[in-house]
């Protein structure tokens, strides 16, 4: 950088010597806030322990009423698919303190690990999000056209109509879920290219 | 027997404490820079500061010397921003361009040849606040002063594209600053996003 003008000197000098507002913090204030925002992640946690099992309660209090044992078995999976997503759900969370080797980490790679862990989420959204849910979604609809036959003259038609929405929804949303993954493989590339 | 088990945790929580006080004091004015240049609003850029030095506190457990101290300040700092940055995006819709970009971009006051003090680092602001995380890291190490090879030490950028990106940025701020310069060229939309 030898061949830097004096403008460039000039806007260096300009932005090292700017006034700061001097924001401190002593050790003892660092600890304070490290705990408060811990405390904080841990009501987050709560927060969303409280709400899946809202969700499992309510399916829950659905088996108990269920005469029928496929309808329970369709209730029954959906609380397990529930559960395994709830449990996915905490597992990939970002919403977390700064990793304790980011002094280790280059912003590349930092940023890398990162959109690779976004990525994994994305592409495997089958396996993790929607597809824990099919199969009690499956049981219940045959369930409840099985369990009404003569309730409705097309029972099994509004069931296939209804389950064919569901399909195409639950589709609708990994299709999303891969392009976005795509894109993010395109920014992870672009690093790399940086960083050769 | 407890006390004696203690003594070797203590002594790494003094040390982690020490190296904190050093780092803090020799390069708060830097973090408070650097904070500035990621987050505009005074009020989110005090939380922003609490949080780079919450995360460098915690950080210094982990120092093993690998790298100098102030290599570790500015990647963590750097880290902890970008990723407040990215919280930020997802709220709301602010759209990042590169060097390659900002060379063409003009901000509407070019060539002015009595730019007051002030104006001048509002104006820095404004260029460094709109580039990408990993330019803007470029551009604020090269204001600090730092040289190409720490800068692809904090970035992980090679050594070629960090030349190749001070190399741009000379040029946006020959554009920006310098009296007589004259970019009037618009943004174009392509090649923008958080990166």
């Amino acid at each position: 950088m030898n061949d830097e003008s004096p403008q460039d000197r000039e806007l260096k000098e300009l932005w090292q010597n700017q006034k700061t507002e001097g924001v401190r913090m002593s050790v003892a204030e660092i600890q304070a806030s490290a705990g408060r925002f811990q405390r904080r992640i841990q009501g987050r946690n709560l927060r969303e322990y409280v709400a899946a099992a809202a969700v499992v309660v309510f399916f829950a209090f659905e088996f108990w009423r269920a005469g029928d044992v496929l309808v329970r078995a369709g209730f029954a999976l959906l609380i397990a698919g529930m559960c395994y997503l709830a449990w996915q759900l905490h597992a990939r969370g970002s919403w977390s303190a700064l990793p304790r080797d980011a002094g280790l980490s280059t912003y590349v790679e930092f940023k890398r690990r990162e959109l690779e862990r976004q990525r994994d989420a994305l592409s495997s959204v089958w396996r993790w999000y929607l597809g824990p849910l099919v199969p009690g979604l499956v049981v219940l609809m045959i369930a409840f056209g099985r369990a009404n036959p003569g309730h409705l003259p097309h029972m099994w038609l509004a069931v296939g109509v209804y389950g064919a929405a569901v399909a195409a929804l639950f589709i609708w949303i990994g299709r999303l879920n891969s392009a976005a993954a795509r894109k993010l493989q395109k920014e992870i590339d672009e690093l790399d290219e940086g960083g050769q | 027997m407890d006390v004696e088990q203690n003594q070797p945790m203590k002594h790494a929580e003094q040390n982690r404490d020490s190296r904190f006080e050093e780092a803090a004091g020799t390069y708060g004015s830097a973090l408070e820079r650097l904070a500035r240049a990621y987050e505009a609003d005074p009020d989110v850029r005090r939380d922003l500061i609490q949080e780079i030095l919450i995360a460098l506190w915690s950080s210094l457990d982990g120092f093993d010397g690998r790298c100098s101290l102030r290599t570790w300040v500015y990647r963590v700092a750097h880290n902890t921003a970008a990723s407040h940055v990215a919280r930020r995006m997802r709220i709301g819709s602010r759209v990042f361009v590169g060097l390659e970009e900002a060379v063409e971009l003009a901000d509407g006051t070019e060539g002015e040849a009595a730019v007051e003090y002030r104006d001048q680092i509002d104006r820095l602001y404004a260029l460094v606040e709109q580039l990408k995380p990993l330019d803007r890291q470029v551009m604020v190490a090269y204001l600090e002063g730092m040289d190409a090879a720490s800068t692809a030490e904090i970035t992980g950028l090679s050594a070629r594209n960090v030349a190749t990106k001070i190399h741009r940025i000379k040029q946006v701020l020959a554009r920006r600053f310098r009296a007589g310069g004259g970019a009037t060229q618009g943004l174009g939309e392509g090649g923008r996003d958080e990166r």
